[in-house]
């Protein structure tokens, strides 16, 4: 492919993920001229996504930018790291407006800074005063318990996994009782009467 | 008189009320569904009286609905609801046919009013919405109108109505002008295509969104009243006047049936649209009538 | 508190007044009548929370016509006694729900869709979500399922005409009573900031909204 040939210029390497989706990994200081190539050299012009990856037992976040050309049959994903502490991404905004509000999210769910930013407030949460909530550390159960107690059970409770079991082979020794009784039925009405074949043959 | 008036108010009421039931159940009829009873507005104006109001934004927001109603009742009471018997004859006798199309203008500006004290955008944009549309709703019918004063040599409605005895009924000697003042009519009631003011899909209520309670049970009661009344005059003017109760739920039925069926067969139209087709189609029919009556007589 | 036209069943002032002219029956009568008259006409506004309100559209046109029963969809608050809330809640709805509801005039009643509402049902587990909406506002009419058919839904109604024309205690009269209970929750979940802002310039956000 041709795009292959100019990322190897750059010593970057681009991987074929599936028949349409391809990536390539840059380090976090290349990140923004690489973009600026993509889209004034090679033609990518529209940016679909920004997506954030926490891996939390290595300790950084996978940002993924795709991609796509004006003939929308390919996207290219630039994948960079960067670390978790802290963490801080340069604005795309002025090149691609869609940007603002991608980046605006990714503030709001994962805490990353985007230096120069006009509109980082609120996107889907209000007034939320926590950890974001997308954060792996972030402990989401705890969370839900403190702020949104459980109803009290009226105590006629059943275990929901036992009934079902109980209930699935129930139905399972049913259908083996049906069977079983399908197939006796079948041999005593062949044993009397048999002439229906004879019958025939004549 | 005191005593006739009341009668009459309750007459419209009920007749009002029950012609707006059958509207929304013929409504339903014609869209596959079995509808609502025919009594279902009264139970809404009913329980809508009942409804505590807690909203206020002064004593113009009030006074709009009183506006409104005023304006309803006095045309009721102008308008000769039977035309040989003395049943409010000293009133009606007063009114002419100009006094009832300035009060047919009364209700929108109280509305107007109050509405803008209100101050919800989507109150003012209905009023606007309901003003505009009235610049093309008058200009056929007030050319109807003005055929048949020319016609009559009169602006009495009584004299208009004796005239048809002997001439014959209006609407088969000037077809012309009943089409126009027909499509205005279809306006005034406020059908489609010319539904803009109070657009449920765009502007809530238009200019009811802010009114609750007891004043939205007035402002139904009212439109209820001015509708009737308007059927009245377009019996009054058109179809000869009605001389017995009979006649007249018979004749108002049949012009509020036609009603019903033009505004469920159609869409709605913008607002410049509706005023856009007014001044064209109609206006042209009815400038058409007038112009028979001029100059054929 | 302001009481209607035989609005509060539990002011008494207009039936003392009745009883000294010795007209109770005739009150008892009246308020029977209104109850009646209030349960045969429902004006609804469909507050599409979550994924039941695809349920809405069918419910209230041709094919199942709740019209016919007298609930009627109207456009506005102001006007409507009913308010559906068809799904889970999250905490930025919750807030305007609030609001709507307090504008709505009383009597007023709230019915609700789904699990949901009721218990979390599969949002259970949401950061973002309430999981029982009776501790908020007071619910008059669950109507359970994921999602309930419009079949269900009717059924809701004529369950909340029947409480009506009985005259139970509705929603609205626990709320006043219990204000405070309330208001408290909404304050514990929503963080004190239960309205959105009246000074919010929608059109300008960029100084608006917490960085
Ligand atoms: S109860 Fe089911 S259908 Fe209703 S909002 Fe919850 S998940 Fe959606």
């Amino acid at each position: 492919m041709d795009l292959a040939s100019k990322l190897e210029k750059l010593s970057l390497q681009l991987v074929q993920k599936q028949d349409y989706l391809y990536s390539v990994t840059v380090g976090f200081e290349r990140l923004e001229s690489l973009l600026l190539s993509f889209l004034n050299e090679f033609g990518y012009i529209t940016l679909d996504s920004i997506n954030c990856r926490d891996d939390l037992e290595d300790g950084f976040f996978t940002i993924t930018y795709c991609l796509q050309t004006k003939d929308r049959d390919h996207v290219v994903m630039v994948q960079t790291k960067i670390q978790r502490e802290n963490a801080s991404l340069p604005t795309m905004h002025t090149i691609w407006p869609q940007a603002e509000i991608m980046e605006r999210e990714m503030h709001e769910m994962f805490g990353v800074d985007f230096p120069g930013h006009p509109t980082l407030i609120d996107f889907a949460l209000e007034y939320w005063d926590n950890m974001p909530p997308l954060r792996r550390d972030f402990d989401t159960l705890e969370y839900v318990n403190s702020m949104n107690p459980f109803r009290e059970q009226r105590g006629d409770a059943l275990d929901a996994k036992e009934e079902m079991k109980k209930k699935r082979e129930a139905k399972k020794a049913a259908k083996l009782k049906a069977q079983q009784e399908a197939e006796a039925k079948a041999a005593l009405e062949a044993k009397n009467n048999p002439s229906d074949e004879v019958k025939n043959e004549e | 008189m005191i005593f006739q008036i009341i009668l009459l108010i309750m007459l419209a009421y009920v007749v009002g009320f029950i012609y707006f039931g059958l509207y929304r159940n013929i409504t339903a009829r014609i869209q596959g569904r079995y509808g609502p009873t025919v009594y279902q507005s009264f139970y809404d104006s009913i329980k809508l009286f009942s409804k505590n109001n807690t909203v206020s934004y002064g004593w113009m927001f009030y006074l709009g609905p009183v506006i409104m109603a005023t304006g309803a009742v006095l045309t009721l009471v102008l308008v000769p609801v039977f035309s040989d018997s003395d049943f409010l004859r000293s009133v009606t006798s007063q009114g002419n046919l100009f006094v009832l199309l300035y009060l047919m203008v009364l209700g929108p500006l109280g509305n107007a009013l109050a509405v803008g004290t209100g101050g919800n955008p989507f109150g003012v944009m209905g009023v606007v919405r309901g003003l505009t549309r009235l610049i093309g709703l008058e200009l056929p019918f007030y050319i109807a109108v003005v055929g048949l004063i020319i016609a009559a040599n009169s602006s009495d409605i009584v004299h208009i109505i004796d005239l048809q005895k002997t001439a014959g009924l209006n609407i088969i000697n000037h077809p012309l002008l009943f089409i126009g003042a027909m499509i205005s009519m279809v306006g005034f009631f406020g059908a489609s295509p010319f539904d803009i003011p109070g657009a449920p899909q765009e502007v809530y209520s238009g200019p009811r969104t802010e009114f609750s309670g007891k004043f939205l049970a007035l402002l139904m009661s009212q439109g209820s009243l001015f509708a009737f009344a308007k059927l009245v005059l377009i019996v009054d003017l058109f179809l000869g006047g009605a001389d017995s109760l009979v006649m007249l739920v018979l004749k108002t039925f049949t012009i509020f049936v036609a009603i019903i069926f033009i505004g469920i067969v159609y869409g709605r139209y913008k607002v410049e649209q509706a005023v856009d087709f007014l001044m064209k189609l109609p206006t042209l029919i009815a400038v058409l009538g007038l112009a028979r009556i001029v100059w054929f007589g | 508190m302001e009481s209607g036209f035989y609005g509060s069943s539990t002011d008494g002032s207009l039936k003392c007044k009745f009883e000294e002219s010795g007209l109770a029956n005739t009150h008892d009568i009246m308020e029977k009548a209104v109850r009646w008259f209030r349960s045969r006409s429902i004006f609804v506004v469909a507050y599409g929370t979550g994924c039941g309100a695809i349920e809405m559209p069918p419910t209230f046109t041709s094919r199942y016509d709740a019209e016919r029963m007298g609930v009627v969809g109207v456009a506005t608050p102001r006007q409507a006694d009913l308010i559906i809330l068809s799904g889970y809640l999250a905490y930025k709805t919750l807030r305007r729900v609030i609001r709507t509801y307090e504008q709505m005039q009383k009597p007023r009643y709230i019915m609700t869709l789904g699990s949901c509402p009721i218990n979390g049902g599969m949002y259970w587990d949401s950061y973002n979500t309430i999981k029982k909406l009776d501790d908020y506002l007071p619910i008059d009419v669950s109507v359970t399922g994921c999602m309930p058919r419009p079949e269900a839904v009717i059924d809701g109604f004529v369950l909340l005409q029947e409480r009506i024309r009985n005259g139970e205690k509705a929603g609205w009269e626990k709320y006043d009573e219990n204000f405070e209970f309330y208001k408290e929750n909404q304050k514990r979940v929503l963080g004190g900031h239960i309205d959105p802002s009246y000074e919010t310039d929608w059109y300008n956000l960029k100084s608006g909204g917490k960085a």
